[in-house]
């Protein structure tokens, strides 16, 4: 058996597992949507809340890892300026949960990087939690912030 | 000869798109919240039936002088939703005064001159502040006494509950 007989099947094998151009990608879902928030009092929103949770779609390979590295506000500025108002992130406001059916959730401190495999489904949702801390003479109006989500796809 | 050049190109194309590098992406979505200012709500008026007699209801619209009211204030121009908890009877003692019906109204101000009706609940109504803030909202009432309703001074709370 010639050589090159031997090396090309590992080729085909080594091109279809690496992901295709536009395979992996990152994508917005949902906005972390904290609504009506009172003066004085701090609000909260849980990443399992479907309603106000923010979401990230992200889509890789089956088994590939992800890099997940988070640039978060640490206050959100009012429309119109004038001010802003705190808000922070804690050790379980990231949920990571694949499609697959026998995917569980998993919860991390979305401060830190984490490096994630897809090891149910080449897919996953990210879900964000988060609390603002309006002062008690915080000026009326709407607040807003962005949260980047930058992925290396390996 | 040819075969081993033919090799080595394979294991150069394996070589180089193992070293490519990892493929970096970003997405944002945004955090956003509304504060407003908290609510208050202030009886500012009790619903005064004044003499009843036995066996003869007695109705205080919600648009009458003696009408209970509340005074809310909070974020300009927002939607609210009232809700009340109502009592079925006046008590004086061991003895209730029965409320037949019950009747509301809301206003921008403290008069309920063009206020708008809805009928006082649990369940909640939406409404809204005036551009300055403020909502007053009127409840009235009608009690029906038996024929052998004993004498007395009859009380009941009426509680009115504001969310956004």
């Amino acid at each position: 058996m010639p050589r090159c007989a031997r090396v090309l099947p590992l080729l085909v094998l080594f091109l279809v597992a690496r992901p295709l151009a536009g395979q992996s990608f990152v994508t917005p879902i949902q906005d972390l949507n904290f609504g009506i928030v009172i003066r004085g009092v701090t609000t909260s929103v849980v990443p399992t809340d479907p309603v106000r949770r923010g979401r990230f779609y992200v889509k890789h390979i089956l088994n590939g890892q992800v890099g997940l590295r988070f640039t978060l506000p640490s206050r959100l500025d009012r429309v119109g300026g004038g001010a802003t108002m705190p808000i922070n992130f804690g050790a379980n406001d990231l949920m990571i949960q694949g499609t697959a059916s026998n995917s569980v959730p998993e919860f991390f401190n979305p401060h830190g990087n984490q490096n994630y495999k897809l090891d149910t489904s080449p897919d996953i949702y990210l879900n964000m939690g988060g609390q603002v801390s309006p002062a008690t003479n915080q000026p009326t109006g709407t607040y807003i912030g962005t949260i980047t989500l930058t992925c290396v796809f390996f | 000869m040819r075969t081993t050049t033919r090799v080595s190109a394979v294991v150069a194309a394996l070589l180089t798109l193992g070293a490519l590098p990892a493929k970096a992406q970003s997405a944002n979505i945004n955090a956003v919240a509304n504060v407003f200012q908290a609510i208050t709500v202030t009886g500012a008026q009790t619903l005064d039936f004044g003499n009843v007699f036995p066996g003869v209801n007695k109705t205080i619209l919600a648009t009458a002088g003696t009408a209970g009211r509340f005074d809310l204030a909070g974020q300009i121009s927002a939607p609210v939703q009232v809700a009340f908890a109502l009592p079925t009877n006046l008590t004086s003692g061991a003895n209730n005064l029965a409320i037949a019906t019950w009747t509301g109204c809301t206003s921008p101000t403290t008069s309920s001159a063009g206020c708008t009706a809805f009928t006082p609940s649990g369940t909640a109504t939406t409404t809204a502040f005036s551009g300055a803030g403020a909502l007053s909202v009127f409840v009235g009432a009608t009690v029906s006494p038996t024929p052998t309703q004993a004498s007395g001074a009859y009380t009941g709370i009426v509680t009115l509950t504001a969310n956004y």
